[in-house]
């Protein structure tokens, strides 16, 4: 576990270094396979660091705010892959997701890396299923915000357009999921909690937004780069809330 | 005008108002302090920081915004802009599974018959006669599925917040609940919605704190018996609600130590008296004394009771009873000891284990969950099964081309102008 920093470090220049080998190559040139083979390698320990700390503590890292961090930057550079493989041209998305990932791993080095027994409420599959599937929109909506800014012709922007869906279909699986769980911990599907607040309200800002683009004066980039609006609030509803506002979610996790 | 009405409440611009203005509801909302939901001192501490935002705050009623008639008001209108939207919708794709609406790709050839085959049709299909061919109709459903799931979350929120009850009570080791809503401390609805018909008795608590701060297990053991039928046993634990009727017992977190009394009357009648007092995780298991100040109006007689309650094998409790100013007892009492309080006595018997629960009831929590699955599936639908339909047309001039897809099916449009590519530019 000592090695960890070190190792996480390693990842964060990885990522940034196939960013720039990105900017600086063309679609199918040595420099771009490079950073795609940078990029796997640094997933493949990024995934790794994660798995040394399952087995530390014993327990899947996913409740911690380092841990959140970690994974959530983990799943931003897999679905860029698994983007890029489906729809080459998201390739070129690298450039924005590779430094945001990269940034995710470094900024989670500065929270506490320590680890706390897990409370009952945390026992469950549902905190699984809802911190993936947290982590997977923010992945899918990262991506999306990426192609929406180097989206170019009409079947880019419709490409572009359903990587929005699936970020909202994801939130909305998480949220969904969440409030599964809370009727089962606490005796209620929804309070009110400024959390639960702000992921009901980053999903209104999807649904405004994949509604605004059905208009035909929104259908191209225009509405798109609208889509970047609810992607700040997902990122502020994930990592900035709690900083300003108290929440029973901060009371288990994110310590 | 009932036909204008119809439009503006389909309307997809109301849609679109009624989303921005929800959205920025549920942000002002979660960010504002909410009265009642925020503790009093919060609340004011915030009021008092911000004088001037507090003001517009309380005049828009900010302050309180999911219980605001006006946020009632954006729902109800939203559930009736999908109900009326998934109308229209539905009659829009039955038209476009049919092929009555104007085709979203059209091509017409001079030749008897199209050069190559197009997208949807198989090497079997002859291209010298008129055929339909379509894939995907059940993907049709997706959005009306997804507003339908979105109508029945509105209409299960709604329902649940106008008859969802909860309410917290503490159960001492050896003591029994019956739905007696006096020991309950109701925080949503006002009284229970049906008997609760049933009898809880904690038989014993199992808490395990881990690292002198951490709740590593907490654990009820309870018996239960609903109408006089069979007494069974039970475990509550967080994720794992008890079910009794339309009931749940979910333990609440909260826990301690209760001083255990028997009260005695001056006509000789005698009661159990539980006096429970909070416990901190980080004293739960230390032999600290644990202190507590309650009010206990007793036979219409107002007292405070000052505790220092020593817990484990050997009770010890030091105990001050005051009314207003004046002191009535103050002493260390073993079990067994007695306190003449006149207006009652009381006989310490020695300190038991309590844990906090949160009673609900919540029938329209299934309609809620039943419109999550359908928002999902529905919505997956939509993204994974697209809806295409191909024609073609022999005409006596040669024959036509025609496909109706949803908007923004690119890989449709990759197939069509791949086709196109493939027919002879004379002939098409």
């Amino acid at each position: 576990m000592s090695m960890v920093p070190q190792l996480q470090w390693a990842v964060v220049i990885a990522y940034v270094l196939a960013a720039i080998l990105l900017a600086v190559s063309n679609r199918w040139s040595r420099a771009g396979i490079i950073a795609l083979a940078l990029t796997v390698v640094g997933l493949v320990v990024h995934l790794g660091i994660l798995q040394l700390r399952w087995q530390a503590y014993g327990q899947l890292p996913i409740v911690t705010r380092y841990e959140d961090m970690t994974v959530d930057a983990l799943m931003v550079v897999a679905v860029y892959l698994f983007a890029q493989w489906r729809i080459p041209w998201l390739r070129k998305t690298g450039l924005v997701v590779l430094p945001i990932a990269a940034l995710g791993l470094g900024v989670a080095l500065a929270y506490s890396m320590g680890s706390a027994p897990r409370v009952p409420a945390l026992r469950t599959n549902w905190l699984i299923i809802h911190s993936q599937l947290n982590s997977l929109s923010i992945g899918a909506a990262t991506i999306a915000a990426a192609a929406a800014l180097f989206a170019k012709d009409k079947i880019e922007v419709q490409q572009a357009g359903r990587l929005l869906a699936w970020a909202f279909l994801f939130w909305a699986a998480m949220v969904a999921a969440g409030s599964y769980w809370a009727s089962l911990a606490w005796g209620r599907y929804w309070g009110w909690d400024p959390i639960e607040s702000w992921a009901l309200g980053t999903l209104l800002c999807y649904a405004f937004v994949l509604h605004l683009r059905l208009k035909p004066g929104w259908r191209g980039r225009r509405g798109l780069m609208l889509g970047l609006i609810p992607y700040g609030v997902m990122l502020f509803t994930t990592y900035g809330l709690l900083l300003v506002r108290g929440s029973i979610h901060g009371s288990y996790l994110f310590q | 005008m009932v036909r204008r009405l119809w439009r503006l409440l389909a309307s997809h611009n109301l849609a679109l108002a009624l989303l921005a203005l929800l959205g920025l509801a549920v942000l002002a909302g979660g960010t504002l302090p909410q009265a009642g939901r925020v503790s009093s001192e919060e609340f004011n501490a915030w009021y008092n920081a911000w004088p001037n935002l507090a003001v517009w705050s309380s005049f828009l009623r900010l302050d309180r915004v999911f219980s605001a008639t006006w946020f009632l008001g954006l729902n109800l209108l939203l559930l009736i802009n999908i109900a009326a939207g998934i109308s229209v919708s539905i009659s829009r794709r039955y038209a476009l599974y049919k092929g009555k609406t104007s085709p979203r790709y059209r091509i017409i050839g001079s030749a008897s018959q199209p050069a190559s085959l197009p997208p949807l049709f198989d090497i079997a299909d002859e291209l010298g006669v008129s055929k339909n061919r379509s894939k995907g109709a059940i993907g049709l459903l997706g959005i009306p599925l997804f507003h339908l799931g979105i109508a029945i979350i509105i209409l299960g929120g709604i329902w649940s917040g106008w008859a969802g009850f909860g309410g917290h009570f503490e159960l001492s080791e050896g003591r029994t609940f019956d739905g007696r809503q006096d020991r309950l401390t109701v925080d949503r609805g006002t009284t229970l919605p049906v008997e609760f018909g049933a009898r809880l008795r904690l038989d014993r608590v199992q808490v395990e704190v881990a690292e002198g701060k951490y709740l590593g297990e907490l654990k009820a053991h309870v018996s239960v018996q609903q109408q006089g039928g069979p007494i069974r046993q039970a475990v509550v634990e967080t994720n794992s609600p008890l079910r009794v009727g339309s009931y749940r017992i979910h333990p609440d977190n909260t826990l301690g130590y209760s001083a255990v009394f028997e009260r005695i009357r001056p006509d000789g009648d005698r009661r159990r008296l539980y006096i429970n007092v909070p416990v901190g995780l980080a004293d739960w298991d230390s032999a600290t004394p644990i202190q507590d100040t309650t009010l206990l109006e007793l036979e219409g007689v107002p007292l405070y009771y000052d505790m220092t309650l020593h817990s484990g094998d050997k009770p010890e409790l030091e105990l001050l009873v005051r009314q207003a100013e004046k002191k009535r007892f103050e002493g260390r009492l073993i079990p067994g000891s007695v306190v003449d309080l006149e207006a009652y006595r009381l006989v310490f018997k020695g300190s038991v284990r309590w844990l906090g629960f949160y009673l609900t009831s919540d029938r329209p929590m299934r309609l809620v969950f039943v419109g999550f699955i359908l928002t999902l599936a529905g919505f997956l639908l939509h993204l994974l099964v697209p809806f295409r339909r191909v024609a073609l047309v022999v005409t006596p001039e040669g024959w036509e081309g025609m496909a109706w897809t949803m908007r923004g099916d690119y890989r449709f449009d990759e197939q069509w102008r791949c086709w196109l590519a493939q027919l002879p530019e004379d002939g098409a």
